[in-house]
């Protein structure tokens, strides 16, 4: 019950964070667009507004979980379940954690703006590791359970935002000047364009997840397709992160490739578009080169990941859905690294409408596929919204975006 | 047997188009850069005005990493041109207009689409690395949180 009721409070904060998600994409490719021009005031005023947003909105979060907490956690808890009596602590504390989670977001990805993705690392492992000490002593020691996990995992955040705060003031990527003035309007535009772009992206994802959910639940009463999707999207994570990484290195390194620099020392010139481009097409050699090791490791470790599960009619009905699973890395990589250079070169509606236009693909796959070859029509439907990203992206590089060539 | 053989006739045929749509749509061949070809790089410099006709990659990125608090004093100036205009760029600040060469000459490195394990792999490399990592600790430390908070269970059961 106990973790259970950990997981549904976690579930619960996860999808309010998810609201914010958008801030972090943004900020980095302002924050890269300013540190390439050396554009220092835009780099602070970029970091500064996304702080601003983030605290009323973290503001307005933190206070309806610490007001509501019944009400949000019956979204994911039925009435009376055992483990809302778990869940509700570790809520309220979690909720604490809001503003600090969005400083350490917001502080990312102003640090991956700078092309300085090992400060955040360090940042991270620390905080992280204090999380992972603090746990039993508060847990054990101090005999405070899940509450103590909560607290572990709050201070760990807090020790986060701190860290964070004070190295970007180290730094002067921010000024409290200008965190604490009114923001302007014409400063916010930026950030509240793009944010608002990316959120009709994350709500057509989120759609499609919710979908896939439903209609592999609604596959068997047994629990065997959900358990077996379960394991599929296992072998899916494994090289998941390593595409997503990538995503956000195109995200940050484009937009600072974009600007055009005059190197004094050299009297060469650096960037632009043609510049960008090269790069691009780098980054998406590299896609596709590791979306092939990565779908073939996920390959190569399938009998070992489907000894996770003990029910062999679940390991058989994972097969298609993990080898399918494998396969897709091949175009995760492209689609992964197109959308961050989509992001990166600002393309935000774009990237938008074509998770849109995929969304609407994989609904209309996901009626039809599972009805004819069941979890297995699942995961096809998965790749029916892969192409379509794929082809947004082609579309983007080839076409209409800012990078194609009859646009160089 | 999990699937008939007509269904993975069909499985067979969708992993093929997979592919073959992966290598279509987005491995392009770039016809920027040629192996063979030597790429002209041009500064005019003449009053304020610098013509440029061809632009490098930059392979080293302008990171703050270490410049930050050494921006203001000059040291590692690099200035920032306006790129509304593709060929033809105006109006560059005092400092880029102080530019020494008046024309430069380059000979491009081989550039190819594909990783070479060249310089601007490199440095990709470097920005993606701490990243990969940073993704992987949250499940990791999630896992932990999950291994004591079973433990606890446990505990709780035992006594």
């Amino acid at each position: 019950m106990a973790v259970a009721g950990q997981a549904a409070a976690n579930q619960v904060f996860s999808s309010a964070f998810w609201i914010v998600s958008v801030l972090p994409s943004v900020t980095a490719t302002l924050v890269s667009k300013a540190n390439a021009s050396g554009d220092q005031e835009e780099l602070q005023d970029a970091v500064s507004q996304a702080l601003i947003v983030g605290f009323y909105i973290s503001l307005v979060g933190s206070a309806l979980m610490l007001l509501y907490p019944q009400k949000i956690l019956s979204s994911v808890l039925k009435d009376g379940a055992p483990a809302m009596k778990f869940a509700k602590p570790y809520l309220f504390i979690r909720s604490f954690a809001f503003l600090p989670s969005l400083i350490s977001l917001i502080g990312f990805s102003a640090f991956r703006g700078t092309l300085d993705t090992k400060t955040p690392l360090k940042i991270s492992a620390i905080s992280n590791i204090f999380n992972a000490v603090l746990d039993p002593i508060l847990m054990f020691t101090c005999s405070l359970g899940v509450t103590g996990a909560a607290i572990a995992t709050l201070a760990a955040e807090v020790i986060s935002a701190a860290s964070f705060l004070a190295l970007m003031l180290k730094r002067r990527m921010i000024r409290w000047s200008k965190i604490l003035s009114l923001p302007q309007w014409s400063k916010l535009k930026p950030l509240l364009q793009g944010g608002a772009a990316l959120q009709l992206r994350n709500v057509a994802l989120n759609l499609t997840f919710l979908m896939v959910a439903r209609v592999t639940q609604s596959l068997d009463d047994t629990g065997v397709a959900a358990a077996a999707h379960a394991l599929a999207i296992q072998v899916f994570q494994v090289g998941g992160i390593v595409l997503l990484a990538l995503s956000v290195v195109a995200q940050t390194v484009v937009p600072n490739e974009l600007i055009e620099q005059v190197d004094k020392s050299t009297g060469k010139l650096r960037g632009g578009k043609r510049a960008a481009k090269t790069v691009v097409n780098r980054l998406m050699s590299w896609g596709f080169v590791l979306g092939c090791l990565l779908g073939s490791l996920q390959l190569l470790m399938l009998p070992l990941l489907q000894q996770s599960s003990p029910l062999l009619e679940v390991r058989q009905a994972a097969v298609i859905p993990s080898i399918l699973a494998s396969v897709y890395q091949i175009m995760n990589g492209l689609v992964f690294i197109g959308e961050g250079v989509m992001i990166g070169t600002g393309n935000f509606m774009q990237l938008s409408i074509g998770t849109v236009v995929s969304t609407i693909a994989s609904i209309i796959s996901l009626n039809t596929l599972p009805k004819m070859f069941g979890l297995t029509g699942v995961w096809m439907s998965f790749g029916v919204f892969n192409v379509f990203r794929l082809a947004s992206v082609w579309i983007h590089q080839t076409k209409n975006g800012p990078l194609a060539e009859r646009n160089l | 047997m999990i699937i008939s053989f007509s269904r993975r006739i069909a499985m067979l045929f969708y992993f093929i188009l997979t592919i073959s749509l992966c290598s279509s749509f987005a491995i392009h061949n770039q016809p920027l850069q040629h192996t063979s070809q030597r790429r002209r790089i041009v500064l005019q410099n003449n009053n304020d005005n610098i013509n440029i006709n061809q632009s490098v990659p930059s392979v080293l990125f302008s990171s703050s990493d270490d410049n930050n608090d050494s921006s203001d004093n000059g040291d590692n100036i690099v200035d920032a041109i306006n790129h509304d205009k593709d060929i033809t760029i105006k109006n560059t600040s005092a400092k880029s207009s102080s530019i020494s060469s008046s024309v430069a000459t380059v000979e491009d490195e081989k550039l190819s689409i594909w990783p070479q394990n060249d310089e601007l792999d490199k440095r990709m490399m470097k920005i993606a690395l701490p990243c990969i990592a940073n993704f992987a600790i949250n499940p990791l430390i999630g896992a932990v949180d999950l291994f004591w908070v079973n433990r606890s269970k446990c505990l709780k059961m035992c006594i």
